[in-house]
């Protein structure tokens, strides 16, 4: 009897099990056409070994070190197929798998309460860029996974669900985030288990394992652990939303998660929970109509819609209001994650760049030739390379000069587009104290 | 350069100044400096009780 390594999508959920997290991947996967899966057994997830060895291994009940790691593909291929390519006897598989494949999901061999298994560490494939006159705008990064030997490769964020013995809501947002930024910052991954440690050692009245939460204050130092900085933002007093676009818009593109701090609501009872930004689609116009957040209690790239007809964002529409049956869903603070040297806080470039906003429809209304609806001015954050890249590919005066010219690593950019081109940018130093602009970039 | 890319770098050079007319303007406003300050004075502000607060959803 040959090896049984292949699955057809409809063994999909025995194999992810039934909790909300696996339903919900399984939703996911079949929208992402998946058709097979092979299943990698006794797969050492290295985020799961640290939490068995601090944890798991230390209990009365036999718990296996051992994990399932469970690779998509939106292409048929037989077991038969599969075996042949791991012989040497089929050619072309390998590069059939490695351009169709979809992502992984580590199933860890943990209960929860229902007896469904975790989903552990889990980087799936988002949906396309375009979506009809649309886009969606992801943030993402190349995740590795060898399957036997083949280097396969998916554009992704890591997620996983909550496992409530050493990672709850902030804990599991918070390694999302490190995850994302690891690469950009220079910071080295950590586990949740080491995560839960880390921000226990600023005392609160909360037990730490088994983990049933994290204060903000926590999460703060868990980032100053990681010679990170954090920059908080209030949005608690904000009559509209247009700060938490802004922020997710500018942050966004410098590939920084935002971690957004909620309250909800049920009745007269309220609690605090924590989700991580993935990211956001916008319209023709490029406004922001809705959010994609990991969220450890419901799956990866979850949309969020605004709460209608206010069509703001800060109040949220998704699984919490339609499923679970939470009155209202609000973000009230948002973590950024901050590498030490972007010293130009959010909430001064913010300012400056609303007043950029009045100041400059006031003088394009004064224009009776010049129609101020179609004035677009973005805020958006940048690294050094990310931007010299951009302009490289664009159509600027002086642009050896401004190419050749010593910038600081990060930048803060203020754009100018009329009739949806771009006619400046105003390049600020991430890296001073107070805003300053360094360059006006003009566009052909 | 065809006539319509000289019309379009024309129009962007006005676009432009207006833009750094409009920034310069802002910058001598004192109202809108201290609209500034208390904007990211609120902004920024993080009360203590919250920062107790634990998520544990």
């Amino acid at each position: 009897m040959p090896k049984k390594y292949v699955y057809s999508n409809r063994k999909f959920k025995s194999f992810l099990g039934n909790s909300r997290q696996g339903r919900y991947i399984s939703d996911y996967l079949i929208a992402l056409n998946a058709k097979r899966c092979v299943v990698e057994n006794e797969y050492i997830d290295k985020d799961y070994t640290i939490d068995f060895q601090r944890y798991y291994s230390r209990a009365h009940k036999i718990i296996s070190k051992y994990t399932h790691r469970i690779h998509f593909f939106s292409k048929s291929f037989s077991n038969k197929d599969f075996i042949e390519m791991l012989k040497g006897e089929n050619d072309t598989l390998e590069d059939v798998l490695k351009k169709h494949y979809l992502g992984f999901v580590v199933v860890k061999p943990i209960l929860d309460f229902n007896g469904d298994p975790l989903i552990g560490r889990t980087c799936l494939k988002t949906y396309p860029k375009i979506d009809g006159n649309m886009e969606r705008h992801y943030l993402s990064s190349e995740q590795k996974a060898t399957l036997y030997g083949i280097q396969l490769t998916v554009k992704s964020v890591p997620y996983q669900a909550q496992d409530r013995g050493v990672s709850a809501c902030a804990t599991v947002a918070l390694w999302t985030a490190l995850n994302t930024v690891s690469r950009l910052y220079d910071v080295r991954k950590v586990s949740p288990v080491e995560i839960t440690e880390m921000s226990s050692t600023y005392p609160s009245r909360n037990r730490i394992f088994p983990q049933n939460g994290l204060t903000i204050e926590q999460m703060i130092i868990c980032l100053r652990s990681l010679s990170l900085d954090a920059e908080v933002i209030n949005i608690t007093r904000q009559n509209n939303d247009f700060a938490l676009k802004t922020a997710v818009k500018a942050y966004s593109n410098a590939g920084i998660p935002l971690i957004y701090i909620l309250e909800l609501i049920m009745q007269r009872n309220s609690a605090l929970h924590a989700t991580v930004n993935t990211g956001y689609k916008t319209d023709v116009a490029r406004n922001i109509i809705e959010l994609y957040i990991h969220d450890d209690q419901i799956g990866p790239y979850n949309k969020v819609l605004p709460i209608m007809p206010a069509n703001n964002l800060r109040y949220w529409d998704n699984e919490w209001i339609r499923v679970m049956g939470y009155n209202n869903l609000r973000v009230d603070y948002i973590i950024v994650p901050i590498y030490h040297k972007m010293r130009l806080e959010f909430n001064k470039i913010f300012s400056e760049y609303i007043e950029t906003i009045r100041s400059a429809n006031e003088q394009f209304q004064e224009d009776a030739n010049l129609d101020d609806t179609l004035l677009d001015i973005e805020l958006l954050l940048y690294t050094i390379q990310s931007y010299k890249n951009e302009l490289f590919n664009k159509q600027i005066y002086n642009k050896e000069d401004v190419l050749t010219k010593t910038l600081p690593r990060f930048l803060w950019v203020i754009r100018f587009s009329y009739n949806q081109q771009t006619f400046l940018d105003q390049v600020f130093d991430g890296t001073a104290t107070y805003p300053t602009i360094l360059e006006n970039v003009s566009y052909y | 350069m065809s006539l319509n890319e000289a019309k379009r770098m024309e129009y962007h050079t006005l676009l432009r100044q207006k833009i750094l007319r409009a920034t310069e303007n802002m910058r001598e406003n004192q109202e809108a400096q201290k609209r500034k300050e208390e904007l990211s004075a609120e902004l920024s502000k993080l009360r203590e009780s919250d920062l107790r607060k634990t998520c544990t959803i």
